[in-house]
């Protein structure tokens, strides 16, 4: 993502946001952890924008090959035509024990593995594709290959959705209860890991060269097989008596994902990243905000309420905290709706619900920012643009020690609340596991760092840097402070870079209080994922692409209306 | 891939950031600090796509030096010095402890020439394993840095788009440098069951 090309789109992001600035959350407000940790997958999430722009663009898309035997071992291609480019998703596919399912990353093997590739797939290209995807982080491969991933059956879900169509019959709501999917993956490799194609690598006209275009195109080829593994296993099973899904549940689906504490790493290592997704949707919701109410509008907003209400009011009410359960959720969508009434007829009634909203909490307020922003409509093909930032930006070694004090107290005066001085805000290190190399957390005082930490401790960093200036004169240049100090060349360096609004999270990763969840949810909403199920402090699970266009549907009912589907037959 | 024509031989075909990423923490292994191991990273990875060598260069390194005291790490703190240096007075020049190779400040003297200070007598066709005693430096017209600035990015794309051959005993012997960054799996579950 570090492109010349890019400075010019990151430009045109500040000329956007300039122009709505008066209307604008402070990030005071919208990179405070609580408010991270609330965010809600939205209409510029990127599982939303991939399909758009997949529509936009005409893409075909057709299942190519279906290998699979009775059981669902085998192998499946599914073919894009991407705006000229042929991608296709090749998976292989196994059953393994019960005992060896597991959602952490480091498992050793998996029940479907699959890859991402462009070009021709030719016989000595699938062979090596056979030989080295199985092996996942083990395996080597070339700039063909895109994306990587795996993952495994839904075990409480799968086999019961087989017997069902294999009867004849459609699955029970009830006995479906939360399952909003068949198949779970854990994780999508891309940009240049195993040898695989660098982002940096398509070409400036390439379709996905959009951050994380090529991951939720693998992502959503992923779930279709999951519909295809069990219709075609019910087939095997029940012969002539067998059904697919049919209308009510063809769509209602998605595909699980198990995410783990390697997603606080990215956030804290790439400001500029972080300020772009976080940027757009606040332009989105700066501009629905300073809309009047007309009754078209007031309309598609009454009708979203009652789809959040719908989708959320058939979840479970387990314990889900530090997020509310999907009943609790319910109940706060309840509250939106009561105070929608009241707002209704306010000249700004979308800024008078969004106003009320803010005071009940990151909660609520991010439910009503995912509503309001289903009446934006944007340019897609923009947002893609701007999504696209530069990532370079080397530090000017003629800086003063003036300039970067300046700099210091403009772009982190909120580093100074976060007690920094106490033992408890240097408690733990971040450490890379041997083990697929999956990001961990390690306590300081059980186990040395030794030079192995993750340098994200991005707020101790600049408040130590403070510190050291203070031994400096303002006209001192920056270069000769860090070839006495180069411990302080990271800080220095992210004081340059980190130069946009909503750049940096505002909390400290290595505090004993920090809390991963919160992060982990913000970065899953960005990409579109719903459903958040945490499993400790580390690692929830969630859902994506529920209730998303099929393969079939593609070109034909596109429509961007699918997320919050409600559950088939409820009967509550 | 593994078995792919180009990986049979004696080098292997790896993407930009693996270099990058292995160079990095085989560099805060030898006891740089972050910063430092970032910027010998870019250092690295930038000179092995346009320069070549560069990896070559790194493992010599770390065999037989003390990286974070050594020029690998205060080389481009010198350059920048006579950069800022010849902003004001047109030109300087920067002179190491002892000669660097070429790999451990190509990126940094890509940065001095994007801020307008070009080196003298130091080349694109140039090994990344060139040795460098000193640098004479010089303010640039910038018209003429953009011309050269579209080539190497031609090469940076095309080395993102086909990665960049690597000797494959080499790249081993960075893989295996690069292992003691990561902490054993058992020792992480062990400290996670005594809370």
């Amino acid at each position: 993502m570090t492109t010349a090309a890019a400075a010019p789109s990151q430009d045109r992001l500040q000329a956007e946001l300039d122009r709505r600035r008066p209307r604008l959350r402070p990030p005071a407000v919208v990179m405070q952890p609580a408010m991270m940790g609330a965010a809600r997958l939205t209409r510029y999430s990127f599982s939303r924008t991939m399909l758009r722009r997949a529509v936009q663009s005409r893409w075909l898309a057709r299942r190519a090959r279906f290998d699979i035997d009775d059981r669902g071992h085998g192998e499946a291609v599914y073919e894009i035509d991407a705006s000229g480019h042929k991608l296709s998703f090749v998976a292989f596919t196994t059953t393994i024990d019960e005992s060896e399912h597991t959602d952490r990353v480091i498992a050793e093997r998996w029940e479907v593995a699959g890859a991402l590739v462009e070009g021709d797939l030719t016989g000595e290209f699938l062979g090596l594709l056979r030989r080295q995807v199985p092996l996942q982080e083990a395996g080597r491969f070339d700039p063909r290959v895109l994306v990587l991933t795996r993952g495994n059956r839904s075990v409480r879900f799968f086999d019961y959705l087989v017997d069902a169509l294999s009867a004849g019959a459609q699955p029970d709501p009830d006995l479906v209860a939360d399952a909003g999917y068949i198949l779970r993956s854990t994780a999508f490799y891309a940009n240049g890991k195993y040898g695989m194609r660098s982002f940096e690598g398509y070409s400036e006209d390439h379709p996905l060269r959009v951050p994380y275009r090529a991951q939720f195109v693998c992502a959503w080829l992923f779930r279709e097989l999951g519909y295809d593994l069990v219709e075609h296993c019910a087939r095997a099973g029940g012969g002539d008596a067998a059904v697919p899904f049919d209308q009510r549940w063809r769509r209602y689906f998605g595909l699980g994902n198990a995410t783990g504490l390697g997603l606080v790493p990215f956030a804290f290592k790439h400001p500029r990243v972080i300020h772009a997704w976080v940027a757009i949707r606040e332009m989105a919701l700066a501009d629905v905000r300073a809309l009047p109410g007309n009754r078209d509008r007031l309309e598609r907003l009454d009708e979203w309420i009652d789809r959040a209400h719908s989708h959320f009011v058939h979840g479970t009410d387990h314990d889900c905290r530090p997020f509310l359960s999907s009943v609790d959720v319910a109940s706060v969508v309840l509250r939106v709706r009561k105070a929608f009434e009241r707002c209704r007829r306010d000249p700004l009634p979308f800024d008078a619900l969004y106003r009320w909203s803010e005071s009940h909490g990151p909660e609520t307020a991010e439910l009503v920012v995912s509503l309001l922003l289903e009446l934006h409509d944007g340019d897609d093909r923009l947002i893609d643009e701007l999504l696209t930032v530069d990532e370079h930006s080397p530090l000017d070694p003629a800086s003063t020690v003036g300039r970067m004090r300046t700099l210091l107290a403009s772009r982190f005066e909120w580093i100074s609340r976060l007690d920094l001085d106490d033992d408890s805000a240097d408690a733990w290190w971040w450490v890379i596991s041997d083990n697929t190399e999956e990001p961990r957390r390690a306590r300081r005082d059980r186990l040395d760092p030794a030079c192995r930490d993750v340098a994200i401790d991005v707020a101790l960093r600049l408040w130590r840097l403070r510190d050291a200036l203070d031994g400096y004169d303002d006209d001192t240049p920056i270069h000769r402070v860090l070839s006495e100090h180069p411990e302080h060349r990271l800080a220095a360096e992210r004081l340059a870079l980190s130069d946009r609004a909503y750049a940096e999270p505002r909390d400290n990763a290595c505090s004993t209080h920090y809390l991963p969840l919160l992060l982990q949810r913000f970065q899953l909403a960005m990409y579109g994922m719903d459903n958040f199920k945490p499993k400790s402090t580390d690692w929830l699970r969630v859902t994506l692409f529920q209730g998303a266009p099929r393969l079939s549907d593609f070109g034909v009912d596109a429509r961007d209306d699918w997320v919050l589907p409600a559950r088939p037959g409820s009967s509550r | 891939m593994a078995e792919h024509a180009a990986d049979m031989g004696a080098t292997v075909r790896v993407a930009p950031r693996e270099i990058h990423d292995l160079v990095y923490r085989a560099a805060r292994i030898a006891g740089c600090d972050p910063g430092t191991a970032e910027r010998i990273a870019e250092n690295v990875t930038y000179a092995e796509i346009h320069h070549g060598a560069a990896v070559r260069a790194f493992c010599e390194a770390i065999e037989a030096l003390d990286l974070p005291a050594s020029a690998w790490a205060t080389a481009p703190d010198a350059l920048l010095a006579a950069e800022v240096a010849a902003r004001t007075g047109g030109r300087a020049s920067a002179a190491f402890d002892s000669p660097v190779p070429l790999a451990a400040i190509a990126v940094t003297l890509r940065h001095c020439l994007e801020r307008g200070v070009a080196p003298i007598g130091i080349h694109g066709r140039d090994r990344g394993d060139l040795a460098v005693s000193a640098v004479e430096m010089r303010t640039v017209d910038q018209e003429v840095e953009g011309a050269g600035g579209a080539l190497v990015a031609g090469t940076g794309r095309d080395a993102h788009r086909l990665g960049v051959e690597v000797d494959r005993l080499l790249f081993s012997g960075l893989e295996a440098a690069a292992a003691g960054f990561l902490v054993a799996e058992a020792t992480l579950d062990e400290l996670d069951l005594d809370g």
